[in-house]
């Protein structure tokens, strides 16, 4: 294996990585510009593994094809938010789970109570940053909001 | 002017006529104005189509058998979808609508006439983009935001997959041409064959988004159930035409090297897919969401002749068969299935158009002109649908299944398998008849419970029901102009432009100047490096 073709596995494995945490998120996380973020993240490892292959070909191919992934990533970006805006508007919340209102007619709907009505083993600490400064206020019914989605 | 230009100027007419109604819609909302500026666009087009028609370019388009076929379907499709959407309830957004149709439609035709990755790419990404607008813009209640937004978080996961597959084509062969691509990948040098296996796995991941194929397909229900007829009938031809033409250059003849292992794939997405679909049509109550597994059903029918075509190999006269098989296929699936939703987007109760099977009981004997009318073209979409033989439909069954039936391929028991697929194609038509029969027998054996409006400015959409009808029974009677359509279809360009240096990539070989040295991809195995 020469050096030429270690740089190349690199930018794959790298490549592949980011693709496949993408992946991951989309499938796992609820916050509709979370996901969104994750399909770009899928978009970018692709991205990094044509051009690694296009410097490995010596060939213009695979950088000409990323270019136009990234314009084409920038239209959907436009409209993704366009939508993301209008359904938080609809809402009031970004939680890809209150929207269940098409589905088949025997299956119910999925229906979380609100941290505050959950027993206590049920919640679960998530890692935060170390607070600093003064603890601003905090309107009671933020404080239902599931911060993790 | 040089000749891609030339071969292009249809879809650069529509993207022109599109802009323009974007633009000039700002300063003038009237309906049918943009209307009929558009019909004018799918006019020339087809104008251009006729006048430019031109032999081989070379290069990244294509304009053979398949190419050509494709793009008549698509601009004859178009029309059709805009007549039937030419009162989208948005009253205020009619430019945006007509120019994203437009938008739409030429990007089905750019793909239909691409024979290189990038271009495909942007013939696909052409098609998806506007279907988003078109999407938002049918209603705007809750129901059409949610399938708007599932429609798109969706369609960029199956694009980014796609694209991943592209990538390792791409990595395989150093080529963005689909030709050279193909013939790099059968050459004794190609080495190991594994890059291309994940390639095609990963396509056939992304497209089968695109056609709803079986694992791929939860979306359709729901976005049907979600928008507007108009736009149903729209999602349940335009991405299937994109998707099984971008099918056929890329998994069927780019990757001919891995047709051992993608053929029982698409079997097994077929049988999947027929299986499915019917079963879960049998118990729908809401029309859309039953045409909607009504169409991933079809899907798998068309996977059939798919199969075929890659089972045999490019080039044998069976696969030539499947592959005009599949042609026709589509086509009268894509006449009864347009006709079926402007029908029922005619019909309406209140503000909001027909929901559910049970609101069209009794619809011959509700009096009125139209209604009738309607219910007689809605009656023979469904037994077209079912596979009844003097309609169209039949015609379409009948040569998928034939093909399925002569495959003698070179592997051991092939034929074994093909047959097991009829026989389980066949089974699917019997239940899938279960449920058109219900919606026939719902309207024509009951008493009406309630009339159904027919709703105001829907002029159109009859017209475009009517006319589909016609086409449907035209196509039952004398089927044989359009066996012989599909046929040209089947002939697809495979060889690769120019002659080819083995080094570098053939489209680029133009400025091969350019490069730094000439050392380029010196005795590397494609793939075989790794």
């Amino acid at each position: 294996m020469n050096a030429e073709v270690a740089l190349l596995h690199n930018y794959l494995i790298v490549g592949a990585l980011l693709f496949g945490i993408g992946l991951v998120g989309f499938l796992s996380r609820r916050n509709l510009i979370v996901m969104f973020l994750a399909v770009e993240m899928m978009l970018q490892g692709v991205s990094l593994s044509l051009v690694a292959w296009g410097r490995y070909y010596n060939d213009f191919g695979g950088q000409m094809l990323v270019l136009f992934i990234i314009a084409v990533a920038a239209c959907e970006a436009a409209i993704a938010l366009a939508l993301i805006v209008m359904l938080y508007r609809r809402r009031n919340s970004l939680d890809v789970v209150l929207w269940h209102e098409l589905r088949e007619d025997n299956q119910p709907p999925v229906e979380e109570p609100p941290l505050s009505q959950l027993p206590p083993e049920a919640k679960v600490e998530w890692p935060r940053l170390v607070p600093a400064g003064r603890q601003p206020e905090i309107p009671p019914e933020e404080t239902d909001y599931r911060h993790h989605v | 002017m040089s000749a891609p230009v030339v071969v292009l100027a249809p879809e650069i007419i529509l993207v022109v006529v599109a802009a323009t109604i974007y633009v000039a819609g700002a300063f003038a909302r009237s309906r049918d104005v943009w209307v009929w500026l558009a019909l004018g666009g799918f006019l020339s087009a087809a104008v251009a189509m006729v006048m430019l028609s031109v032999g081989a370019v070379g290069g990244p388009i294509s304009v053979d058998g398949m190419a050509i076929y494709v793009r008549w379907l698509a601009l004859g499709l178009g029309a059709l979808l805009l007549l039937t959407s030419s009162r989208p309830s948005g009253q205020g957004s009619t430019p945006e609508y007509v120019g994203s149709l437009l938008l739409t439609v030429a990007g089905v035709m750019l793909a239909a006439a691409s024979r290189e990755l990038v271009l495909l790419f942007m013939g696909l990404e052409l098609v998806s983009i506007p279907t988003y607008i078109l999407l938002y813009l049918g209603r705007r209640d809750a129901a059409s935001q949610e399938a708007a937004t599932k429609y798109f978080f969706l369609s960029i996961l199956a694009s980014a997959m796609l694209l991943y597959g592209f990538s390792f084509l791409y990595g395989a062969t150093g080529s963005t041409h689909l030709a050279v691509i193909g013939q790099r990948l059968a050459s004794p040098e190609a080495g190991s064959l594994w890059l291309a296996r994940a390639a095609m796995v990963l396509v056939l991941a992304g497209l089968g988004f695109k056609i709803a194929a079986v694992p791929f397909h939860f979306y359709a229900p729901d976005v049907y159930q979600g928008t507007t007829h108009a736009n149903a009938a729209l999602l349940s031809v335009v991405p299937k035409l994109a998707g099984f033409v971008a099918l056929v250059r890329v998994v069927d003849v780019a990757l001919e090297g891995a047709r051992d292992d993608a053929w029982p794939i698409v079997l097994i997405l077929a049988v999947a897919t027929m299986t499915v679909g019917n079963a879960m049509a049998l118990w729908q109550q809401n029309l859309r969401r039953l045409l909607a597994y009504s169409s991933i059903a079809h899907a798998g029918y068309m996977l059939i002749a798919l199969a075929v075509s890659m089972a045999t190999g490019f080039g044998t006269t069976t696969a030539w068969e499947g592959m005009a098989a599949l042609w026709l296929y589509l086509l009268v699936y894509a006449v009864a299935t347009v006709g079926t939703f402007a029908a029922l987007s005619c019909l309406g109760r209140g503000a909001e158009s027909v929901q559910s099977v049970e609101e069209l009981t009794g619809l011959p004997w509700t009096g009125g002109r139209v209604r009738p009318v309607l219910a007689w073209t809605i009656g023979l979409f469904m037994f077209s649908l079912a596979g009844i033989p003097p309609l169209a439909g039949f015609w379409g069954k009948l040569a998928v299944f034939a093909s399925a039936l002569s495959v003698e391929g070179p592997v051991e028991g092939i034929r074994g398998w093909f047959i097991v697929l009829a026989v389980v194609g066949v089974l699917n038509a019997a239940v899938a008849a279960a449920y058109y029969l219900r919606i026939i027998g719902v309207m024509f054996f009951r008493r009406p419970l309630g009339v159904p409006r027919v709703r105001e400015g829907t002029g159109g959409a009859l017209a475009v029901a009517i006319f589909s009808a016609v086409l449907a029974v035209a196509i039952g009677l004398g089927p044989g102009i359009w066996f012989r359509d599909a046929r040209r279809a089947a002939i697809i360009e495979a060889e690769a432009p120019r002659p080819l240096p083995m080094a570098a990539g053939g489209v680029q070989t133009a400025d091969a100047g350019l490069r730094p040295g000439g050392e380029v991809g010196q005795g590397v195995g494609f793939g075989s490096g790794l």
